[in-house]
């Protein structure tokens, strides 16, 4: 299949990663061409009727020249000169190219609108060089004020500059954060979904009272998400037995559960929303408004590929991974203290003894080392204190993209934690001989396909790395019974 | 004026200004006191019903002895004896504010309003009462804990005395108030912070001349997002009918252009705790919680909850922390660049006075920017089970924390924002300009407290700036 850009409303996270996921093709539509022809139209006379007016990088060098002139002469033989660097950052791998290509999309985002004045033609070749293989990207080095670090890279995708024409912008624009952030809130989605499923096995192997998830507290507690938070545990946790439950309030770290995972809800809510947003609202700097686009023809220099937004989100997203993570560790940490989970002491089976390595005992420390981690990289990505660059110009980094970095970090250590919480449940619900609810069923046979429950000494770490191996792969491709949405 | 209570649909911002910042009373209303006893009622003869069913802190222990049930003469005796709340145990050398400490008391009410408390009506009265006597002090350090027990000791503590019955103690104590009252501090103080950041900023953007075109109407039509068009539109507020000569020809540094970005974010942060303040302030989060009675249930049901647990408010607050440390960042680079513009006199010195002109404005960004960047630290749930003895409260409530280094993270952004004002200031006397005809206003405010400055010999600046800074914080904590 081919994603066709016409409008607003064709730039969706859906079709971004149809793109950068699923490597379809994407191209212009009519409508789109027609809008790009149009404006790269208007810009090249709007520059002919201006000559005297500072748009930067087109009458103006670039830079730390910035406050220097160019005719169209001088433009010309600076044209020919061609970028002047093949790539500057290194270290730490490469960018997976999923996320290069949903780059490549949120620049073809910036054109689509006619904000960029580029020709159809360097449009069109922009989304075929997505019918094959991307530039390959260091993941180290990669912050700069705006986002060009990335974008020099990238920016071999486009045909020759010395027979570029005349256009605001090539892809001066937020491209890598908004991009990367699109596949980022994609998983988070689907993560949740998995920490969803994995915190109910641990609610039911606990035989927590219903009553801290009773519907009742949707409306006394008045958030959405919290109460979206409460209808999916209690869909999954349906069937369940009502009876032979704790007779008491279980501990806190599962009583406030709908609270936590209602955060991480909003801030999954707040990530894709920004993403979305964002795509649609890519800014480049120069910015050309043709006419009936801004409120006049004008071509002006703006912080467009400065995006704010997208970290912030990021950030929350990270952060709620980690207080989850940290709520998940009292759980595996409770469902091994028999005085406190009321199962059977350190889950060995009837008339056993840890020592026989029959069971999940001492997997509650592996938790820690993943967490204290996940704390480092989840401090927030604030507007780094030092001048980056040897210019006036250029005196603020971008941090969209150690934003990213950070979350996708996060993210897999949260899988660890989560693939540690689902085996330890599941053999929690053996080990007491109870039946998984039917809501659950199939997420249980899948977590045991990776991690069974334990009755014979075998090496835990690895059934725990495989089963983590699995869960992020279904948070990436999103086809397994692991991340299906929880049935209402 | 009093604020009359009769639902929750009366816990709204305004009348938490009301009685926090004008220092309002509060009185439960006459049909809000019928709910409350009706309620209580039902719920009598729902315990009354069966005595052994659990109702934590009721028919069981409380804490780490939730799991031994109490008979009869227990139950009737722990409600009798508990008719005291222990005063709390966390010091330190800091308090909360005031208003705040009224924002509590004020936001204790919700779960008692609508009967859900399961109290008689004497007990939301005896509360109410509090806010027109001597406010307690709450200490701002050794406040974390599970639910909010420990700062609530502080405040609870203080009730007028009277006798207790059965639920009515836990009630008092239980519940996430403190979490709702620092939500809602935040969001209205920062609601005046952004207001005065714009005003300085946008001065920072007439003094150094930066171009106008990152504020364009045209960018407000393109955008897609709110935030953006939030923050584009006060920019353009306070830039109306600015001049459109003598600017720099070019763009200005990066830190400028940038500007409706970086506040389309804070805005986003502004507009996130805003509504966790709004929620928050209409929840019932009691534990255990009274539904009250339906057709299905006549006698409603107490249920066991995690309410207390505010999980909402330290990530929010956290938001506005690390907005706060972005706008201090950028408060430094405008004033180093001021100082150091090619356009502008150099270090901003004026004729006949100290070649170092105000440039230890410029130094004195970067303690500031330090520590606001120190108070944005995140605020995790705690790795400590402290407190969790017998597996009940194993996971604290993190949402004083993060009000505590607010409070750093404001004070910082005030300083940054008055230092980024003087420099402005100084740069646009010794230009012979004026500012956007909003901003003369802004300016006229600033040479009040910060004149601009010829020589530094007897002119005690460090005073000058702090009479500033705490001029804007009062303006921004004032009704």
């Amino acid at each position: 299949m081919t994603v066709l850009l016409n409008d607003l409303h064709d730039l969706t996270l859906i079709n971004l990663e149809r793109v950068a996921r699923s490597r379809e093709k994407v191209r212009f539509g009519r409508v789109a061409l027609n809008r790009l022809t149009k404006s790269h139209a208007e810009f090249r006379k709007h520059v002919q009727d201006h000559p005297k007016d500072f748009i930067y990088g087109v009458t103006s060098d670039y830079g730390p020249n910035a406050h220097r002139k160019l005719d169209s002469t001088e433009r010309k033989r600076l044209r020919e000169l061609g970028m002047p660097f093949l790539g500057l950052s290194f270290a730490d791998d490469f960018l997976p190219e999923t996320k290069v290509r949903a780059m490549v999309f949120s620049i073809l985002a910036l054109f689509l609108r006619g904000g960029a004045a580029v020709s159809s033609n360097m449009a069109q070749t922009l989304a075929k060089s997505l019918d094959g293989d991307m530039p390959r990207i260091p993941a180290g080095g990669l912050t700069s004020p705006g986002e060009i670090l990335p974008l020099f890279y990238l920016m071999r995708l486009l045909p020759d500059t010395s027979v570029n024409q005349l256009q605001a912008s090539t892809g001066n624009t937020a491209c890598c954060s908004v991009g990367m952030a699109g596949i980022a809130a994609i998983e988070a989605d689907r993560r949740l979904i998995v920490a969803q499923k994995a915190f109910a096995l641990s609610y039911d192997a606990m035989r927590a009272p219903l009553e801290h998830i009773d519907p009742a507290l949707k409306s006394l507690w008045g958030d959405p998400f919290e109460g979206r938070a409460i209808d999916n545990l209690s869909a999954l946790l349906k069937g369940t037995a009502k009876d032979n439950r704790r007779a008491f309030q279980a501990p806190v770290s599962y009583r406030i559960l709908p609270r936590l995972l209602g955060q991480g809800l909003r801030s999954s809510q707040r990530l894709s929303d920004t993403s979305e947003n964002s795509l649609q609202s890519m800014i480049s700097n120069p910015m050309f408004f043709s006419l009936g686009c801004g409120t006049k023809v004008e071509a002006i220099s703006t912080g467009g590929y400065h995006n704010s937004l997208v970290p912030q989100a990021l950030d929350g997203m990270s952060m709620s991974w980690v207080d989850l993570a940290e709520i998940a560790r009292r759980h595996i940490i409770k469902l091994h203290k028999g005085a406190v989970s009321q199962l059977p002491d350190r889950l060995v089976r009837d008339g056993d003894t840890f020592r026989s390595g029959r069971s999940t005992s001492y997997m509650e420390f592996v938790a820690t080392d993943f967490i204290d981690e996940m704390r480092r990289w989840a401090e927030p990505s604030l507007l780094s204190a030092g001048e980056p660059g040897a210019s006036e110009q250029d005196d603020i980094n971008t941090m969209g993209y150690i934003a990213c970095r950070n979350e996708a970090r996060v993210a897999v250590l949260f899988d660890r934690v989560m693939a540690l919480l689902a085996g330890v449940a599941s053999h929690a619900l053996d080990v007491s001989g109870r039946t998984i609810p039917v809501g659950l069923d199939g997420f249980t046979q899948e977590i045991r396909r990776y991690f069974p429950p334990v009755t014979r000494k075998r090496e835990l770490g690895k059934s725990a790395e495989e089963l983590t191996r699995s869960l992020t792969a279904s948070i990436r491709n999103g086809d397994s019974i692991l991340t299906a949405p929880v049935a209402g | 004026m009093t604020v009359i209570l009769t639902n929750r649909k009366d816990f709204t911002l305004e009348n938490l200004k009301r009685v926090s910042l004008d220092g309002e009373s509060v009185r439960i209303s006459r049909l809000a006191k019928r709910v409350i006893d009706k309620a209580r009622g039902t719920f009598m003869a729902y315990l009354n019903i069966d005595r052994s069913r659990f109702i934590y802190g009721t028919t069981s222990g409380a804490g780490h002895h939730a799991d031994q049930r109490l008979s009869l003469k227990q139950q009737k005796r722990m409600a009798r004896q508990r008719n005291r709340v222990p005063r709390g145990g966390g010091f330190g050398p800091d308090y909360l504010p005031e208003r705040v400490v009224r924002m509590i008391i004020f936001a204790r009410l919700t779960n008692y309003i609508e009967g859900h408390a399961k109290t008689r009506s004497v007990e939301p009265e005896r509360i109410a009462q509090m806010l027109d006597k001597p406010i307690p002090k709450v200490p701002l350090s050794g406040q974390v804990g599970a639910g909010e027990i420990l700062p609530l000791a502080h405040v609870m503590s203080h009730m007028p005395r009277g006798g207790t019955e059965e639920a009515e103690p836990m009630a008092r104590v239980n519940g996430s108030p403190v979490s709702t009252a620092v939500l809602c501090d935040v969001a209205l103080s920062t609601q005046k912070r952004l207001a005065l950041a714009y005003q300085i900023f946008c001065l920072s953007i007439e003094a150094y001349g930066a171009p106008l075109t990152p504020y364009s109407a045209s960018l407000l039509r393109y955008s897609q997002n709110n935030y953006e068009k939030l923050a584009l539109r006060s920019m353009r507020y306070w830039l109306n009918k600015a001049p459109t000569t003598n600017r720099l020809p070019y763009q200005a540094p990066v830190s400028w252009r940038i500007l409706p970005p970086v506040l389309a974010a804070a805005e986003e942060a502004h507009s996130t705790v805003m509504d966790s303040a709004e929620i928050s302030l209409r929840a019932v989060t009691d534990n255990p919680v009274y539904v009250l009675p339906t057709r299905r249930e006549p006698l409603g049901r107490a249920i066991s909850t995690g309410g207390y647990h505010n999980a909402q408010a330290a990530p929010a607050i956290d938001d506005i922390n690390a907005r706060y440390a972005d706008l201090c960042t950028l408060a430094d680079r405008h004033t180093m660049k001021l100082h150091s513009a090619q356009h502008l006199p150099s270090n901003l010195a004026a004729p006949g006075g100290e070649s170092y002109g105000t440039t230890m404005f410029s130094f004195l960004q970067i303690g500031y920017g330090e520590e606001a960047r120190l108070a944005a630290r995140r605020s995790f749930l705690p790795a400590s089970e402290g407190g969790g003895i017998g597996g009940q409260n194993d996971v604290a409530s993190i949402s004083l924390l993060a009000y505590q280094k607010h409070l750093r993270s404001a004070f910082c952004l005030e300083a940054s924002l008055a230092l980024l004002a003087a420099s402005a200031s100084q740069a646009l006397w010794l230009t012979k300009r004026r500012p956007a005809h909003r901003l003369a206003t802004v300016l006229e405010g600033i040479r009040e407290f910060v004149p601009p400055v010829t020589t530094r010999s007897n002119r005690n600046m460090g005073r000058e700036l702090e009479n500033l800074q705490q001029n804007f914080e009062r303006n921004i904590n004032s009704a």
